[in-house]
């Protein structure tokens, strides 16, 4: 929680810092944060290969359950759609995308900042963060009204770090393994499924 | 959208490739990635904080914040109810499909399982690894990787184990997927 608190406070000082308009133009100006998100997308991506024991969680699960994962992110894609049902002005492509953070806000918002502007982001953002915050404070409640394996949906990408502990409480630990290869299979997933969804799915 | 894919594609074959050199890295993969994505999103908030959209709108972005967040995690949990209950998954075939020596380095104990009564376990107190693999001649899961098991999983007095809430499984525990703790 303590870098969601740094995040936090991170965004704020930056929004007041906007609010009061002392920021040079040619930082925006120069493309500097497309630099700095493209070596971010490296870092991620040499994080990823150089875990070897994210990839052998991969391998560890057959059968049905090996989808488990997958089964997380249909729901919350169709979960996203349903929300653009009571609200029609918001595009599919961005509640699909802002969806599809899958509770990794800090990444996707930064995505999405990149492509459909500040709006979105911070709607990412504030939407991620809910999924995160709404998984600790419910899991107790998540366990009794959706069974043991919804904390981990719940948690979506986090459920391999932040919601870990939440979910070995509530649900059992029974359930880290599957916590764990799920969160890693959709921290994966994430920045693909954001970039597709926010680019309007065009190849 | 192809470049910061590619990007991203490039940066886990170099990670793949750079695995046999990973003891060698002195800079931390995770503590990078977090210190670049807090100076993006102080970027972030700034341009938020310029963009009159934003603030002027904030009301009309936290509802669409709090609708997308509330549906899509409604959604996930009642379609994983829908896929569990189809395949009708329990714990013990979840068991099953990980070998055991896997899990038991992610997994942390409520007890020690050195012992079959209290009693017994007064007298016998094993005080070192070694005596708990000697304990468990027919697990050969703790005999094959006894540095797995960190302190947490370790026997401790009776009175305390049952007081003590479990930790959770530290760095050193298998499957350490790090990194992203600023989600």
């Amino acid at each position: 929680m303590k870098e969601s608190k740094i995040i936090t406070i991170a965004f704020i000082l930056g929004a007041i810092i906007g609010l009061i308009s002392i920021t040079p133009e040619v930082v925006f100006t120069s493309g500097a944060m497309e630099y700095v998100l493209y070596v971010l997308m490296l870092v991620v991506g040499v994080s990823v290969g150089l875990d070897r024991d994210a990839l052998v969680a991969m391998k560890r699960f057959r059968g049905p359950l090996m989808l488990f994962p997958l089964v997380i992110l249909g729901g919350t894609l169709i979960g996203s759609l349903v929300a653009c049902i009571f609200n029609p002005y918001l595009l599919i492509t961005d509640a699909l995308s802002i969806g599809s953070g899958m509770g990794y806000y800090s990444l996707s918002s930064v995505l999405i900042n990149n492509v459909r502007g500040e709006v979105a982001a911070t709607t990412a953002l504030l939407s991620n963060m809910f999924r995160e915050i709404f998984t600790l404070l419910s899991a107790p409640l998540i366990v009794k009204y959706f069974g043991p394996f919804a904390t981990i949906a719940a948690g979506g990408a986090t459920s391999m770090d932040t919601t870990l502990p939440i979910v070995q409480r509530s649900s059992g630990n029974e359930y880290t393994i599957l916590s764990v290869y799920s969160g890693v299979v959709l921290t994966v997933l994430v920045p693909i499924l954001v970039q597709v969804f926010v680019g309007g799915i065009r190849i | 959208m192809w470049i910061v894919l590619s990007i991203f594609a490039v940066g886990i074959l170099l990670g793949v490739l750079l695995r046999p050199v990973k003891h060698k890295i002195k800079v931390s993969i995770s503590k990078t990635t977090f210190y670049i994505i807090v100076l993006l999103v102080f970027l972030m908030g700034i341009q938020a904080g310029e963009n009159h959209a934003v603030t002027k709108h904030l009301g009309e972005v936290l509802g669409n914040a709090l609708l997308i967040g509330g549906f899509s995690v409604l959604g996930s949990m009642l379609l994983v109810k829908l896929f569990v209950s189809y395949n009708k998954f329990d714990i013990g075939r979840l068991n099953n499909l990980v070998p055991e020596n896997n899990l038991e380095s992610l997994i942390v104990k409520e007890e020690p399982v050195l012992h079959e009564s209290s009693d017994e376990a007064s007298e016998v107190q094993p005080e070192t690894m070694d005596d708990v693999v000697l304990a468990e001649p027919e697990n050969e899961a703790s005999e094959v990787q006894p540095e797995t098991m960190d302190e947490g999983v370790m026997a401790e007095p009776e009175s305390e184990a049952s007081a003590v809430q479990p930790e959770m499984p530290d760095d050193d525990a298998g499957l350490n997927t790090n990194n992203k703790d600023e989600k």
